[in-house]
């Protein structure tokens, strides 16, 4: 059996770390290889930096990275445009630049088939009456589709009898809410969304209103960033305290994802800890020699996954910061790489003689 | 339309007509050269010289150097010597000035060569507050609160407010001439603006600079020459973190390939120790800055070796060939630098374009440049100067003779 089989018929988080090290290390030796052979830029950046693709790298540190602001800025891409199956665009930044991340149907159904992995290993094998804290109108353009759309399709395959809880203006769909929730009272629901607009759109309002919903049998499962809620002083913590005590919600899990990498998602486990799923690893590197670092110290995120087969991301440094707290060994029995992250790799403000116009574009976009 | 006005004292939420037609309009320009403006820019040096919190800030520093009463009246002098004895000196009247947003201290220049010649100026500086900007604004707000120099005060108001184009239009219109720092894209959204007819618009835009070694003379340099062209150069490049117009991003070497090698070597080991003496490590920030820029960089190219991974104090160095220098003309800034051997200045000639500005050199002689500079024939390169003073703002700027852009003359015929 190949290591990308192995990877993906063992049981989601029981492999333990050398182990998936080893088989993860081997498919990405062939990543490299076939992005160099089929992205020119990649191919550049590889001769440039003198690593020879055709080496056998005894050690997964060693497999070259690229920092992830280069899909906003470079067409990186390993396919011809014919085979291209839908482009991801990750939600525009501060600096309005957007990754284009082009898809085959190869990579798309390996994460499809990642993420059912994953989310399966939480809820279940059943398909759960499901709620989306977002409009329907975020999904409407299927070929082109944002990274919030993305995330969307993506988790709905967990549901059914879908139910898009939020109008076109954000507004909560408050009595239809209600009623979902009392339909189904009998059994688990899954809500999904983005953590900003779960606190903004969905717990705020019903607060406001004095609106309870008994949601203590639901799974709710949010990504997003933590910035805008950050910057209202919440933390992961205050969310998960504030959500059960409105709604008895108990099982929440946070994910850590990026449009670069749909898919191999890491997952917050009961602990509070975030879990590398059998297709991916992350490492931690020291921005000062760019080398990795020991777990319980502080670096930025690279993160690897195996399956990014249309487009050069199996590697990426993130601009994420964060610390790997142990591996094998978390509490919530999961094995692999556990972790926290801790917030973005400030944005330089680098700016010169011609620049006064730059703040607009900042305060436009933020 | 409401401005804030930081100088000659602090008037938050004032409307802009207010500023312009009861302040300015009812007012008469200074003479040129009057007494009181050249004292008041020598006073001004004094004071950012005393003053303790400007002293970690050595472009104030600089500012100050510059503004010495000694420094000014040999530009006057040096300027009032090329004045045919047809010709009589006058101010323009009101001059509108748009600082750019981080590189504080080179409005000033600007605008002190415009307060000599008599205009009465309005200075639209940037929203974002900084420290260095801040404390430079209290020590001139200090001075207009002496009634020493109440002319002075009336004539110069610094500003800030959003980017509307309703306040940069109504300044506009009144204007006589409009000191555009801020590049390409703050230019282009003036230009679209009315102004008076007879107007004159001064405009900065973005400019890209070089330093030029020549590689033989650098090796046959004793070590502390080395030594101390590295301290130059840090001047040049690491000041306002290599984003001024004027900081080199292309280092260039030229001579021999060897010795090209061995001068790159050597000079960048310089750096390297010079950045260690200064304890100039970079914050993470900085840090992906420069690795990101690597990637983009080397993505582009089949065959530009850098100096290796980014790392703390040493300058991050991307080695290219001649061939390629064209599609590297941007910088990430914080000490990120192209390099490029030359078999002599000749091969620079056809890769210079317009938007140059600053050619910083070692080793070349006063007739080797001038040779360079008549072969480049206009196409691009404002300032050649040595490396260290790469950033020594002259009257001379952008290609301007600024006081002469900056007045007008009456052309009288007896």
């Amino acid at each position: 059996m190949s290591a990308i089989e192995q990877l993906f018929s063992l049981p989601e988080y029981s492999i333990d770390n050398d182990k998936k090290r080893k088989l993860l290390l081997s498919e990405l030796n062939v990543l490299t290889k076939f992005h160099y052979s089929n992205c020119l830029q990649y191919k550049n950046i590889l001769n440039n930096l003198n690593i020879n693709p055709e080496t056998e790298l005894d050690n997964i540190e060693a497999v070259p990275y690229l920092p992830v602001r280069l899909f906003k800025t470079q067409k990186m891409q390993s396919i011809p445009d014919s085979e291209v199956l839908k482009v991801l665009i990750s939600s525009g930044t501060s600096d309005q630049q957007v990754s284009r991340i082009a898809l085959n149907r190869d990579t798309s159904l390996l994460q499809v088939k990642a993420l059912a992995s994953i989310i399966t290993s939480y809820i279940g094998n059943k398909r759960l009456p499901m709620i989306i804290i977002d409009t329907d109108a975020t999904i409407r353009n299927k070929s082109s589709m944002s990274a919030r759309g993305a995330g969307l399709v993506g988790l709905s395959n967990f549901g059914r009898n879908h139910f898009f809880a939020l109008d076109e203006n954000m507004n909560l769909k408050v009595d239809e809410f209600i009623d979902f929730v009392e339909k189904y009272k009998s059994e688990p629901i899954l809500i999904f969304g983005f953590t900003f607009m779960i606190w903004q759109y969905l717990y705020k309002k019903l607060k406001h209103l004095n609106k309870k919903a008994d949601l203590s049998s639901a799974i709710l499962i949010h990504s997003g960033g933590w910035k805008k809620l950050l910057d209202q002083a919440v933390s992961n913590e205050i969310f998960k305290s504030e959500l059960y005590d409105h709604f008895r919600l108990k099982k929440i899990y946070n994910f850590y994802g990026m449009v670069e990498q749909v898919g191999s998602i890491f997952m917050e486990c009961e602990e509070g800890f975030l879990h590398t799923p059998n297709f991916a690893e992350v490492l931690i590197r020291d921005y000062v020699s760019w080398q990795t670092l020991s777990a319980g110290e502080n670096g930025v995120i690279q993160t690897l996954s195996i399956l990014p087969r249309s487009y050069p991301g199996h590697s990426l440094l993130t601009e994420d910061m964060g610390t790997i707290i142990g591996i094998d060994n978390c509490r919530c029995g999961r094995k692999g790489t556990y972790f926290t992250v801790s917030g973005r790799v400030p944005k330089a403000e680098l700016r010169g003689c011609s620049d006064t116009h730059a703040e607009t574009v900042l305060s436009a976009g933020s | 339309m409401n401005i804030t006005v930081y100088l000659p004292k602090l008037m938050p939420g004032i409307k802009i007509e207010e500023v312009l037609t009861k302040e300015f309009l009812s007012l008469k320009p200074l003479s040129p050269f009057d007494k009181t403006s050249i004292e008041f820019l020598s006073g001004l040096s004094n004071k950012i010289l005393s003053a303790k919190n400007l002293k970690g800030f050595p472009e104030l520093v600089a500012l100050a150097y510059w503004l010495r009463r000694s420094n000014i009246v040999s530009i006057i002098n040096s300027f009032k010597d090329e004045i045919p004895e047809s010709e009589i000196i006058v101010p323009r009247g009101i001059a509108f000035h748009v600082a750019p947003s981080n590189v504080d201290s080179i409005f000033l220049y600007s605008w002190a060569l415009s307060l000599l010649v008599g205009n009465i100026n309005i200075i639209r500086v940037t929203q974002n507050t900084n420290e260095q900007l801040d404390s430079l604004l209290k020590v001139m707000r200090e001075m207009f609160s002496d009634n020493k120099w109440d002319q002075i005060a009336a004539r110069n108001f610094v500003v800030t407010y959003p980017h509307e184009d309703s306040i940069n239009r109504l300044v506009s219109v009144h204007s006589d001439v409009r000191v555009m720092w801020g590049g390409d894209k703050t230019i282009n959204s003036f230009r679209v603006l009315p102004s008076k007819p007879t107007a004159k618009d001064i405009s900065f835009a973005d400019k890209f600079s070089y330093s030029i070694i020549n590689a033989l003379l650098f090796n046959e340099s004793a070590e502390e020459m080395k030594s101390n062209l590295a301290k130059q150069f840090y001047n040049d490049a690491y000041w306002f973190d290599q984003m001024a117009c004027a900081s080199p991003r292309f280092v260039l070497f030229t001579g021999e390939k060897s010795a090209c090698e061995t001068a790159s070597r050597q000079f960048w080991q310089q750096i390297g120790n010079e950045l260690v003496r200064r304890n100039k490590a970079d914050s993470i920030d900085i840090a992906m800055e420069k690795l990101v820029y690597l990637y983009e960089s080397i993505s582009k190219s089949e065959n530009a070796s850098p100096s290796g991974m980014p790392e703390q104090f040493k300058p991050a160095v991307l080695h290219v060939n001649k061939n390629e220098i064209a599609k590297f003309r941007e910088s990430c800034g914080g000490g990120f630098f192209f390099e490029c051997f030359l078999e002599s200045t000749d091969e620079l000639v056809p890769l210079v374009s317009r938007k140059d500005q600053t050619l910083a050199y070692f080793g070349f002689s006063k007739n080797e440049l001038n040779d360079l500079a008549q072969k480049i024939n206009g196409a691009g390169i404002d300032r050649i100067v040595p490396i260290g003073q790469a950033l020594n703002f002259s009257s001379s700027w952008d290609g301007y003779s600024l006081l002469s852009e900056l007045s007008k003359r009456v052309h009288i015929v007896s």
